[in-house]
């Protein structure tokens, strides 16, 4: 088998830094991206796919989309096969959320456990290979959203990352309901598990309709509300040790056995489990849930809930059954990317997209803090609606931003890096260079930002920091 | 009594192990003091009125603050910790409340709020509280500061982020809703509001030059684009005016503790006219479960701090108050009857005080429940007469928001 591009540089860097040898406190060190020879402008339709796409460019993934082209990039995208490289792999094995059950996580302080799910949120977006799944993972934890610092969620939340939202990012929604629904972080945080017959929790249902599915105007009513939350009571989390930890669990014992009506179907009675599942078949490919979904995806994509293609996407997405890569294909078309409106970059983005465009790495620790001062620390969104997509839920981030890029590029903020002699080299001190390389554009003539740019002289941090604290690079 | 307090402990640990987000400034305007700044009104009408949040965070024993002075069973049940009558022959004068109307005193040491109570300035609402009956601080803290009866209503975003997300301000100030605390208050949760804890924090880093900045973002109609404008013209202005040099007016002095810098950075924003609206400052060391004292002793000094910090406040802000209001509030009292420890245990209703604009002062408004034993609910708390939505109610109506109630309080 032959070793990627990306393998082969990942090991150079990693010999390089004597990561090999498999010291934990090297392996926050995994810088895997080479510079191009030559920066050039990439055009509108290449910019706008790897900022659509993905968290933005790496240095030297413009002349790859270049010598592939859209057709064969846009497959490896929705494959999602590209191999990791070893150093963030070897990061994120390290972090114990991902790999240890809830029972015995928790033994540990649940800050820790709260950094390491951040961690392991940033370094999957800054260095993950297969950026669409990364975008993907961002939008469904959104869309699936829990606010982890509700009960003993953070213990939860980890489990809930890897089996409902990535192992689902790319698959069937069918499928990511049911996994959500049965998810134990989720079963908690919208009070299924607490869901009894006779006294129903409507938390739940009312969301799953409200949000994760049909979408407030889907044309639900609160009789359907309440008769599925009829359907999950019993839907539950094991208990053990006399506390509610585990796994799911479904308690025929507090399942409201009796005939439901929801949507418009009957569910007859001693359905048991499959009450839920019934709801979930029935809401999860509803018309309104297509178009509800085709809405959000047409934002993230292409800055426009209402844009015509709308319905185009709802259309793939029921042909297809809820197939999640089926969905996406109408909106990976460049021409259609190039000529939609911005999309304003939330924190993450602006964060994430900044360490990638410097071709640099991060453990996500200290790096936490910048999004936190921004005002969107992970995982901590109150409602179950996920982080605001609009700009103006975030004008109040802007200090923070331009501080954050000036703390990056003077080194500051520990455990996140990049190369400056190779930035320097690459750069050259040319300030149209680093407009290139940021912001994807040629540098016009007497524009503020050249203008300011000159001013430096011929430091390319300078220049680069300048670029990114720039109004043009809140914008993807 | 300790298991009660261990999710308490977990808060406050969890609270100093966050950093992050916590004074919520919303814009006020003095001229007089603008003058003084050399600062110019633009992010809000200088008249624009400002709230400020204290949260007492630990449960602040309201017969403590404000003790039933003509209720015997209030002396009956605390023997040790009750505060004496003013008139009392038993304790010295300096060991008695101090009088508000012939039903409640004041504790001594908070003496500093007595000419605002009697001038009319300060409100004081008693048997005041929430529905939320778990005792838990952190389940009662959570249900105030998302404006519920008790926590387990639905809502999850904080009451004020309601307010901010239901009334839309043309232009808005990164310095709209300031948190002056090491952590974003879950009232705040939800409106990406931040908590600076010292407004020095509000700097632009040496990297950068405000005046390259402001060339790149003097063009452009996007609302990031005119965010950035918004904060470097707020940059400018603290820039101009360092809050380490802010000199209060009226001959007011801030104590050197926490809670008073924090009103004194707060008087410093609203003065300062950079979009402030809303300001929260916690308080913790509430929950005297041990050693409680009376006239003096721990919760003495804390209500002391209080007083002085809410009272100097009041000084320096002069006139401007008319357009101030300050809240201050706490997730439940404590019980009625001493513990054998010399404190006193998780209880419900508690004391409120309402100082500022628009107040009816000179009042402590209430419907006494009694403290009889018959009279009190759960193991011996003293009832919630009065939602403590009301009077949040009333700040968010002073601040022009009335119109918004039905989202900030739904259900209530």
């Amino acid at each position: 088998m032959a070793l990627s591009r990306r393998q082969v540089l990942g090991y150079g860097a990693l010999a390089g830094s004597g990561l090999l040898a498999g010291c934990g406190r090297l392996a926050t060190r995994y810088a895997e991206t080479s510079w191009p020879a030559q920066s050039a402008a990439p055009d509108s339709q290449a910019k706008r796919w790897m900022n659509r796409t993905g968290f933005g460019p790496r240095p030297g993934d413009y002349e790859l989309l270049v010598k592939e082209g859209f057709d064969v990039s846009r497959e490896k995208l929705l494959a999602a096969s590209e191999p990791e490289s070893i150093a963030a792999t070897l990061a994120l094995r390290r972090l114990e959320p991902y790999s240890t059950s809830e029972s015995e996580l928790e033994s540990e302080p649940y800050n820790f456990v709260a950094e390491q799910l951040r961690q392991g949120y940033l370094i999957h977006a800054t260095s993950g290979s297969n950026q669409l799944l990364e975008r993907m993972v961002d939008f469904w934890s959104n869309h699936f959203n829990i606010y982890f610092i509700k009960a003993n969620l953070r213990y939860r939340k980890g489990t809930d990352e890897m089996q409902v939202i990535r192992q689902h990012a790319l698959g069937n929604f069918v499928d990511m309901v049911t996994a959500s629904a049965k998810s134990p972080a989720m079963l908690e945080y919208l009070d299924n598990a607490a869901s009894v017959k006779g006294h129903p929790n409507e938390n739940y249902a009312r969301e799953l309709l409200e949000l994760h599915t049909l979408g407030v105007h889907g044309g639900y009513t609160q009789q359907d509300v309440m008769e599925a939350a009829r359907c999950f009571t019993g839907w539950t989390i094991e208990k053990r040790f006399l506390h509610r930890r585990g796994e799911f669990m479904f308690d025929a014992e507090r399942h409201d056995s009796g005939a439901k009506f929801v949507l418009g179907h009957h569910i007859p009675a001693g359905g048991g489990e499959e009450d839920g599942l019934a709801v979930i078949r029935l809401a999860a490919l509803h018309p309104s849930t297509a178009d509800h979904l085709a809405g959000k995806l047409c934002a993230c994509f292409l800055g426009d809930s209402s844009h015509p293609m709308r319905t185009q996407v709802a259309k793939a997405f029921l042909d297809s059954k809820g197939d999640i890569k089926a969905t996406l294909r109408p909106l990976l078309d460049p021409r259609l990317l190039a000529q939609s409106k911005p999309v304003a970059k939330r924190p993450l983005d602006y964060v994430v997209s900044a360490v990638r465009c410097l071709g640099g790495s991060t453990d996500g620790a200290a790096l936490h803090q910048h999004l936190a001062n921004m005002g969107q620390p992970l995982y901590e969104w109150p409602l179950p609606d996920g982080y605001p997509v609009s700009a103006e839920a975030w004008t109040g981030s802007m200090l923070a931003r331009w501080n954050f890029v000036a703390a990056m590029m003077a080194g500051e903020i520990k455990g996140t890096q990049f190369d400056k002699s190779e930035l320097h080299l690459r750069l050259g001190g040319d300030p149209g260079k680093s407009v290139r390389h940021v912001l994807g554009k040629e540098p016009q003539p007497g524009e503020p930002l050249v203008v300011e740019l000159e001013k430096l002289g011929s430091d390319s941090v300078a220049h680069v920091g300048l670029c990114m604290a720039s109004p043009e690079f809140q914008w993807r | 009594m300790k298991q009660a307090c261990d999710g308490f402990i977990d808060y406050e640990r969890r609270a100093a192990l966050r950093l992050g987000a916590g004074v919520a400034l919303s814009a006020l305007g003095l001229s007089k003091c603008f003058s003084q700044l050399g600062l110019q009104s633009d992010a809000r009408p200088t008249e624009a009125p400002v709230l400020v949040v204290l949260f007492l965070r630990g449960g602040m024993d309201g017969l403590h603050a404000v003790p039933p002075i003509a209720d015997d069973a209030y002396y009956r049940a605390r023997p040790t910790l009750a505060i004496a009558a003013p008139q009392s022959g038993k304790a010295a004068v300096a060991d008695r409340a101090l009088r508000l109307n012939d039903q409640f005193g004041l504790h001594p040491t908070m003496a500093a709020m007595l000419p605002l109570f009697e001038s009319g300035e300060l409100e004081i609402i008693h048997a005041v509280g929430s529905q939320d009956r778990t005792h838990s601080h952190f389940e009662a803290m959570s249900a105030m500061e998302r404006g519920m009866a008790a926590n387990s209503d639905a809502a999850q975003d904080g009451w004020l982020s309601r307010y901010i997300r239901a009334r839309e301000l043309k232009p808005t100030s990164p310095l709209r809703a300031v948190a002056l605390t090491q952590t974003l208050p879950a009232s705040l949760s939800g409106s990406n509001s931040v908590a600076l804890e010292d407004l020095s924090q509000f700097r632009l880093s040496e990297q950068f030059r405000l005046e390259a900045l402001s060339a790149l973002y003097a063009q452009g109609d996007d609302p990031l684009a005119a965010a950035g404008r918004e904060t470097l013209s707020a940059l400018r202005k603290l820039n101009r005016f360092d809050p380490k040099q802010y000199q209060p007016d009226h001959g007011a002095h801030y104590e050197a503790n926490e809670l008073a810098q924090a009103f004194r950075q707060a008087a410093f924003l609203i003065k300062a006219n950079v979009g402030l609206e809303i300001a929260c400052i916690d308080e913790l060391g509430w929950d005297s479960h041990v050693a409680q004292g009376n006239s003096t002793g721990i919760t003495a000094g804390q209500l002391g701090k209080v007083a002085n910090a809410v009272a100097t406040f009041n000084q320096d802000m002069g006139k401007e108050m008319s357009r101030v209001r300050v809240v201050v509030m706490t997730e439940f009292g404590r019980r009625v009857a001493e513990n054998n420890g010399l404190g006193t245990d998780h209880g419900r209703g508690s004391a409120m005080f309402v100082l500022g604009g628009g107040v009816k002062g000179g009042q402590v408004r209430c419907e006494w429940p009694g403290l009889e034993p018959h009279q009190l609910e759960d193991p011996g708390d003293l009832k919630v007469t009065t939602d403590y939505r009301t009077p949040l109610s009333e700040a968010i109506t002073f601040l022009g928001g009335g119109e918004t109630l039905k989202q900030v309080f739904p259900n209530f």
